[in-house]
């Protein structure tokens, strides 16, 4: 993400003026899987959104460091400008409400999920079906939350579809089921968002990173 | 004052003025000039504003205001030798001005120590080392209640290294 999503300029823009933007290294987290290190200039590999869940997180907080909301694993440009964007619209609206108004984060996530074409029993918090891949309604080929065309590799619609809108709907369960959520509560539990399974991730390229 | 202090004074002013005026030249922006990629597919103008030697990573700033980071493994050779003449510029400037060198020592211990609020500019983005630190920046500090939302990239690797 530090290669394609970071450096594409209209993404920077936006995180630079609206966020206080910080990182976390969880080296050393039993929770945060495994992949092959790459030096900082190295070319990027191709990634779908979703990819290494349990490496890269993204996570926007208020400045009282309650969660209100997460995308897990790759995020290209647009995909981060999009989370982004929700981000601060509903950070906005939390500032107008009352303060720790843990209703508005759920309902801003339901609602974008309905928007996303989730039925109300995918988004149920104890729906099993919704945890399994290839059982969630059948999406365009698009951005979950804008409809925007994304890109794919040739042939891998369906399947990767699938586990696109898998990890979409389980990000914003989290925001649903823990609205707000202290970061040191996430820091002492990361399985809550990534949960405890051993992941390794890796991505390669002949080409040249943007 | 006597005709000797009055010449003395002259020179020592005028020693002052001129090494004033060539530290203010090194210390200038650079300017903007036209970067091409290493397979000369790609042109770009802009102004380098930092280049780290050590990552690789060096930060652009285009005509429209917008910064841009990227490896100096991308770039024409030309482009590499115009990075190395801005290595030499700036070690000249260290030489120049100890004085800053010593300034940029304590920024940085000030820095370690936890007792500034800086950002670190990489990939484009304003980074503020520490959660903890980037949810006090984000506190509002006036009687507007401008809080700001903070975003948290939580990775296994250093940022700024091998990851």
């Amino acid at each position: 993400m530090r290669t394609v999503s970071f450096s594409e300029p209209k993404t920077s823009r936006f995180l630079n003026q609206n966020f206080v933007n910080t990182y976390n290294d969880t080296t050393g987290d039993p929770t945060s899987g495994q992949s092959i290190w790459h030096q900082p200039g190295e070319p990027a590999g191709y990634c779908i959104r979703g990819n290494g869940k349990q490496n890269v997180q993204s996570l926007f907080l208020t400045p009282a460091g309650e969660i209100f909301h997460v995308a897990t694993g790759f995020l290209s440009p647009e995909d981060l400008l999009v989370e982004a964007e929700f981000a601060l619209k509903l950070f906005e609206d939390l500032k107008q409400g009352r303060k720790g108004d843990r209703g508005r984060v759920i309902e801003a996530h339901r609602q974008r999920l309905e928007s996303a074409g989730f039925s109300k029993t995918d988004i149920g918090d104890s729906n099993p079906l919704a945890q399994v891949m290839g059982q969630m309604p059948n999406f365009a080929n698009g951005n979950l939350a804008t409809g925007r065309p994304v890109n794919r590799p040739a042939g891998a619609g369906q399947v990767f579809d699938a586990m696109i809108r898998r990890q979409f709907l389980q990000d914003q369960q989290f925001a649903i089921e823990h609205p707000l959520m202290s970061w040191k509560q996430l820091e002492r539990d990361p399985t809550l968002l990534v949960g405890n399974g051993q992941s390794f991730f890796s991505s390669s390229s002949s080409g040249s990173q943007r | 004052m006597s005709k000797q202090q009055q010449t003395l004074f002259t020179f020592l002013f005028t020693g002052l003025a001129i090494g004033w005026l060539a530290a203010a030249n090194l210390l200038a922006e650079e300017p903007e000039r036209t970067w091409t990629s290493a397979d000369r597919s790609e042109r770009i103008q802009a102004r380098l504003i930092n280049y780290d030697r050590q990552t690789g990573w060096l930060q652009l700033r285009l005509a429209n205001g917008t910064s841009r980071s990227i490896s100096d493994r991308m770039i024409s050779s030309g482009d590499r030798r115009y990075l190395g003449s801005f290595l030499k510029r700036q070690s000249a400037v260290t030489k120049a001005d100890p004085s800053g060198e010593r300034q940029r020592d304590r920024r940085a211990s000030e820095k370690s120590n936890g007792q500034v609020n800086s950002t670190d500019s990489r990939y484009g983005i304003d980074w503020t080392p520490r959660l903890s630190r980037a949810l006090q920046q984000a506190t509002a500090t006036d009687s507007r209640g401008d809080d700001r939302p903070v975003f948290c990239f939580r990775v296994l690797g250093d940022l700024t290294g091998p990851m």
